[in-house]
């Protein structure tokens, strides 16, 4: 049993290989299609003559056949060399290196929190299914499925910022007068906490609230959605009836037989919520001016500075492709009956 | 018989309806929008900068004293526009390759699945973004790159109908009587796999709007002072902070029913076309 799990485990990681391959393969044929010749754009100087601009080409690689190009491109993505940014001057690693921790820190609370409200919401509106309850959670959830993340952002801005005044000022991490912890994870509420200093891990965390939640309103309708689905199945299934007839208690029936069997629907359509999740995360990181690699690669796509724009989706989609890959296995780790796709 | 019970279904389903409804009278306002409103939606007023609705600007009116209705309205054309033409590529460009490539099977399907596995592993949004940035900043790549991501929804779909019937005995006998390849799939598997098609491309509608606004919103695709919703909504994005809430709130609204009832009215007709997996 746990030999074959294993066994199809190592098979699924071998089938994602081809795949992250065509990634790659795709992301350099980006960089060759980007308009603009980088080596023009390098010589921008009004000095530069012909010669200045073959010699910055055979600098660049760019003399040599597209296969050549493509195996240094493999090369460099090997070293995590993804060249140098234009505006800001410095290598993109580097760049992103600052960046991703507060992407991440956000995304996963952002994550956190659409699981925290979308789950037990779910399981609710199945328990007590076509009451008013229900209901509510229906028109909720297909509302908000319609619901762009930047303008629900601007709502919970308008409201809780300006009505109300209760939230901080939509800009950033912390505020301007704020002294940032030191970095040790990079996730500002981990770092403040790390030095005990509280009040900078409650202004953190309180900046991140409205990014996060306009960032998970979109994930939390199909999350919502499939709990109540995966939860309905199971309470109807034959072997909740069984357990019913054994007299076995009805708390212990719903968190130990029904709940699992109904995340497995939940997991199914994680890859889908990550997905928008990834695509939300550029839109809310430039609303809230949150200084990670979603707004930092927007910034370089509209200033025509494509190293970063390359670097921002190799990374994003390999992660999307680790991602989907852990679901599958997870699936696999909890439903026997689950096959591993591929 | 299959036409009465899709009208039973129908109007048995108000929320459907409803749905259906307004996206004929969206779709009217996308033709004759232009003609009906008020004001010129590009005419800037420096006298009324900023008005909240009133009787004569029911929607205010914004940063450079544009009518807010008459954008909103206008704006309508432009977002149905690009929904419709990506949507209508991407359903066309799918079907038929991915009708073909479960058909034929083969390595002409190992080749295109693989493709399409690699496509998928773009999230959708980020594909956009960098597909526009490569075709360079239009509204035709605005389309474009909407058409791409959404093909492999209906390559899968097409493929997989195409995939499961090619066994089926109306099949065998459409080759039998001498019909070719080609045939078959146009004239007997594509109808077939039409009822899932129009759901999708129901659904498809909607994210398309979504997606354009979204990409006009970080500044990709549709350029200012063009009227179109996620622009109105960036352009008015800081006056939220100073409470002029009606610069973005009406296009925003226009932006969430569009949505809203073009994902309804697709899970209503899924319920039509396929009745076990009504909810």
């Amino acid at each position: 049993m746990k030999h074959r799990t294993l066994r199809l485990i190592a098979w699924r990681l071998l089938m994602a290989l081809p795949i992250l391959f065509g990634v790659i393969v795709v992301t350099f044929v980006l960089i060759r299609a980007l308009p603009g010749d980088p080596a023009i754009v390098y010589a921008s100087g009004p000095n530069m003559s012909q010669e200045d601009i073959d010699a910055i080409r055979r600098a660049m690689g760019l003399d040599k056949s597209v296969f050549e190009q493509f195996l240094i491109y493999l090369n460099n993505i090997a070293h995590l060399n993804f060249g140098n940014s234009l505006v800001t001057g410095q290598p993109v690693l580097k760049d992103f290196g600052e960046r991703l921790p507060a992407t991440l820190e956000l995304a996963v609370f952002a994550f956190a929190l659409s699981l925290v409200v979308a789950l037990p919401v779910g399981v609710l509106s199945a328990l007590y299914r076509d009451s008013w309850i229900d209901q509510l959670v229906r028109v909720i959830t297909s509302v908000s499925a319609a619901m762009p993340g930047f303008f629900f952002g601007l709502i919970l801005i308008f409201i809780f910022y300006f009505l109300m005044g209760i939230a901080p000022e939509p800009i950033g991490r912390l505020s301007g007068w704020s002294i940032a912890p030191p970095t040790v994870t990079g996730f500002m509420t981990i770092d403040a906490a790390l030095i005990g200093d509280w009040e900078i891990f409650w202004e953190a965390l309180g900046k991140m609230l409205m990014p996060a939640a306009s960032m998970a309103i979109f994930a939390v309708a199909p999350l919502m959605r499939m709990m109540r689905g995966g939860m309905i199945d199971a309470l109807d299934s034959d072997y909740i009836k069984a357990a019913r007839a054994y007299g076995i208690p009805r708390r212990k029936i719903l968190l130990q037989y029904a709940l699992p069997n109904a995340m497995l629907p939940v997991l199914a359509t994680m890859g889908m919520v990550l997905s928008t999740m990834l695509g939300a995360n550029i839109m809310i990181e430039k609303l809230f001016a949150w200084p990670g690699i979603g707004s930092y690669s927007v910034n370089a796509l509209t200033g025509v500075d494509y190293a970063p724009v390359q670097a921002f989706v190799l990374i994003v989609a390999v992660l999307f492709v680790l991602m989907t890959l852990a679901i599958d296995i997870l699936s696999a780790a909890i439903d026997p009956r689950y096959k591993l796709k591929g | 018989m299959a036409r009465s019970v899709a009208l039973y279904h129908l109007r048995r389903n108000t929320a459907t309806s409803v749905a259906a409804a307004v996206i004929v009278l969206l779709f009217l306002l996308a033709i004759f929008g232009p003609l009906i409103v008020p004001y010129d939606p590009l005419a800037t007023s420096m006298q009324e900068v900023l008005q909240p609705p009133s009787a004569e600007h029911w929607f205010g009116t914004d940063q450079l004293g544009r009518d807010i209705f008459s954008r909103v309205v206008v704006a309508t054309r432009l977002d149905f526009a690009i929904a419709v033409a990506a949507v209508a590529i991407s359903a066309l460009a799918g079907i038929s390759v991915g009708a073909m490539s479960g058909y034929l099977g083969g390595w002409l399907d190992g080749v295109t699945s693989r493709i399409v596995d690699v496509m998928m592993a773009f999230p959708l949004f980020v594909a956009a973004m960098a597909l526009v940035a490569v075709f360079g900043n239009s509204v035709q790549s605005v389309v474009l790159a909407t058409s791409i991501i959404n093909f492999p929804f209906y390559f899968r779909l097409a493929r997989i109908e195409a995939a499961s019937r090619r066994e089926i005995g109306y099949v065998e006998a459409a080759l039998i009587n001498g019909n070719s390849s080609g045939s078959v799939i146009f004239r007997f598997l594509l109808p077939n796999s039409l009822p899932p098609v129009i759901v999708q491309v129901s659904l498809n509608l909607g994210w398309a709007i979504l997606n354009t606004s979204g990409l006009a919103f970080i500044g990709l695709g549709v350029a200012p002072p063009t009227p179109e919703w996620g622009i109105m909504i960036q352009e008015g994005a800081s006056m939220m902070m100073s409470g002029e809430w009606w610069t973005v709130f009406f296009p925003g609204l226009a932006l969430v029913l569009s949505v809203f009832c073009f994902s309804l009215l697709g899970d209503g007709l899924r319920d039509i076309a396929d009745p076990r997996r009504r909810s």
